[in-house]
């Protein structure tokens, strides 16, 4: 509404070309910002941590876009706490660095744009949901009226705007989760760091979970996410990182992750009428195959891309299909051939 | 470090600590029963209060004289000091019993009184025998001046007594002829002469004794002030150890450590913050022990700071 007003009244009023010189420059900024998506928000640089003798992180590195939910996938003890703590600036590195749009975590200019999470929800018992909030939004220098209108909408968000005035002591495992995210969202941070989010959550709550993580991408930040649910990284991230003792041993979109190191995908197709000439057929399709009495599996690397191939072959050929059945890769798998192990 | 963030924990530790029911207890209630502990059981009734001996009679005196044993032992049930009465007596029948309870440390003192006590304290010299015990050395010793005294006391008392009867009976004529003029009677009578002279006699040296009571004088209500001072040293001391040690390892324990660390707000500002806290809390304590103290236990409190 704001900008024809202006754009009419420039011949006349001379002093308005500066409102509208103002909003051109928002405008273009905006553009800008939204185009340049791929902002790095977070790099950690070849990051070692020893307790002890004991090597934690060795020569950790990776990036963390705007937009873009990345997934630090590891067993316990891989060292994914230990990498989010020296992210958030609770635990300094021995080597290696970690910067915040440019900024050091130590430095309280990086740590209003970090919200961490960490796995323990570290809520005060003895508050009210309402009073935890306003105490970590003090903590971030927030106070006032404004606060009070953030905790309302946030309360909203993770839904417990009937419970935010009753004693944490008496939330569920859950709502205490909940509770942990909305306080990490509580400065608006850029930059999201949760460690294990939906551990010990019903399903229910970790779709919850999941939407509000993908509202925040949607809005621009950058979250990393460490968890040792498969289904969570793969659902959520737009890369994973995948850690393993203490050393990153793989990265990129799940999709590459599992093209690349996963097994091939097995579609299995039982028959009504098997087709006039089974192995012609089959062979026709150019993928490995066993045939086992009724029972066809055929081994794909891009099922997506075969599965309307064969069965355009089958029915070509005359053949009618009772049942077909597609086993993808998991993450799991992408894990279990990288390092020989499950990761639970 | 940032007002905003000092207020947070301020806020947070004092709603922890008074959300917690037993809170009250700790912070109110505790000290109360400490303070009221420290004034009755702590500090024994006796505690900067004269002394009162126990002290057992054997009365073997028969005598029809005005004066004997059973109004000897009436003196000693009346005789005060500061107030308060010198000795609880307790009669006996024999020095057998009197002596064996002496030994049992049931009693401080024991004074047998003989038979003809009162004839002889009228018209001879009296004799008593007078036991003295105690706890310790120190309270003996302690027991023997205060035995001691008061019958040096008492007995001065009845030699001046008996001067004034002597001087009743004495014959008011009877003044020898060459005495009449001596100059160091000056303008006294011959039998005014002798009455001082007899009181010189009983008592050559009349000492005057002033007791001059110090400003901190260990007396009951000064006790319990100190004891409520150092109840209040413990309140601090046990708050120190609860800001300082018991909530960073709770903080550590759920997690809320970790969190803290990754806003903005410093260590100094927790630091702070939870001092803060803590002393306010501390303060409605030392209220409770100090108006206690004061109203309830009777202590007194002297401020000098100097």
């Amino acid at each position: 509404m704001f900008i024809p007003v202006s754009v009419i009244l420039i011949p006349t009023f001379n002093h308005y070309n500066r409102i509208f010189l103002y909003l051109i420059d928002s405008v273009w900024f905006s553009i800008v910002k939204v185009g340049s998506a791929l902002e790095e928000l977070l790099v950690v640089d070849s990051v070692w941590k020893r307790f002890g003798d004991k090597v934690v992180l060795k020569d950790v590195s990776l990036v963390v876009h705007s937009g873009e939910v990345v997934g630090l996938l590891g067993p316990n003890g891989a060292g994914k706490t230990t990498l989010l703590r020296i992210i958030s600036g609770v635990l300094k590195p021995d080597q290696g660095t970690v910067s915040i749009k440019g900024f050091n975590p130590i430095d309280s200019r990086a740590r209003k744009l970090i919200g961490f999470c960490p796995q323990e929800p570290g809520l005060i018992p003895d508050l009210t949901g309402f009073e935890n909030m306003l105490f970590y939004a003090r903590l971030q220098g927030l106070d006032g009226k404004s606060v009070v209108n953030r905790i309302k909408e946030l309360s909203g968000i993770v839904s417990l705007t009937d419970d935010i005035d009753r004693l944490v002591r008496k939330y569920s495992g859950g709502m205490k989760k909940k509770l942990g995210l909305a306080i990490t969202l509580i400065h608006d941070p850029e930059i999201l760091i949760l460690d294990e989010p939906t551990t010990g959550m019903d399903p229910g709550v970790r779709r919850e979970v999941w939407r509000i993580i993908e509202e925040e991408r949607k809005r621009g930040k950058g979250i990393l996410i460490a968890t040792h649910y498969m289904e969570e990284a793969d659902a959520l991230s737009d890369r994973v990182y995948i850690i393993d003792q203490g050393r990153i041993i793989a990265s990129g979109s799940p999709e590459e992750l599992k093209s690349k190191y996963g097994p091939t995908a097995v579609i299995t197709i039982e028959f009504y009428r098997q087709p006039r000439d089974l192995g012609d057929v089959l062979r026709k399709t150019g993928l490995k195959y066993i045939v086992d009495g009724d029972i066809v599996r055929i081994h794909s690397s891009d099922p997506d891309r075969d599965v309307p191939r064969i069965v355009a072959l089958i029915h070509g050929a005359g053949g009618t299909i009772r049942s077909l059945k597609v086993v993808k890769p998991t993450l799991e798998d992408v894990f279990l051939r990288l390092t020989g192990r499950r990761i639970e | 470090m940032k007002w905003c963030r000092i207020k947070a924990f301020i806020v947070s530790g004092i709603k922890t600590t008074f959300r917690e029911k037993s809170a009250v207890f700790w912070i109110f209630i505790w000290p109360i029963i400490l303070t009221l502990m420290v004034a009755y059981v702590f500090i024994p009734p006796s505690a900067g209060q004269p002394v009162t001996l126990d002290l057992g009679v054997v009365n073997l005196d028969h005598s029809e004289s005005p004066f004997n044993g059973t109004i000897f032992i009436d003196v000693l049930k009346e005789i005060e000091y500061n107030g308060t009465k010198l000795f609880n007596v307790k009669i006996y029948d024999n020095e057998t019993k009197l002596v064996d309870d002496l030994r049992k440390g049931r009693l401080d003192a024991g004074i047998v009184i003989p038979n003809g006590f009162g004839e002889n304290i009228t018209y001879a010299q009296a004799k008593l025998v007078v036991y003295v015990s105690g706890n310790s050395i120190y309270s003996i010793q302690i027991n023997r001046a205060i035995m001691s005294e008061f019958l040096h006391f008492f007995s001065i008392n009845v030699g001046l007594k008996k001067i004034e009867m002597t001087m009743k009976y004495m014959n008011m004529s009877y003044v020898p002829a060459n005495m009449t003029t001596q100059a160091s009677w000056g303008n006294k009578s011959f039998i005014e002469f002798l009455e001082e002279y007899f009181k010189g006699l009983v008592l050559p040296v009349n000492s005057t004794i002033i007791e001059e009571t110090p400003e901190a004088l260990s007396n009951r209500p000064s006790i319990v002030g100190w004891y409520v001072l150092g109840a209040l040293g413990m309140m601090m001391l046990y708050s120190g150890f609860l800001v300082g040690a018991a909530a960073v390892v709770e903080e550590k324990e759920r997690g809320s450590l970790e969190r803290i660390l990754s806003t903005p707000a410093s260590e100094i500002d927790m630091l702070i913050g939870k001092t803060v806290s803590g002393l306010i809390v501390l303060t409605l304590s030392s209220i409770a022990i100090i108006v206690t103290g004061v109203f309830a236990a009777g202590a007194r409190i002297t401020w000098n700071p100097f």
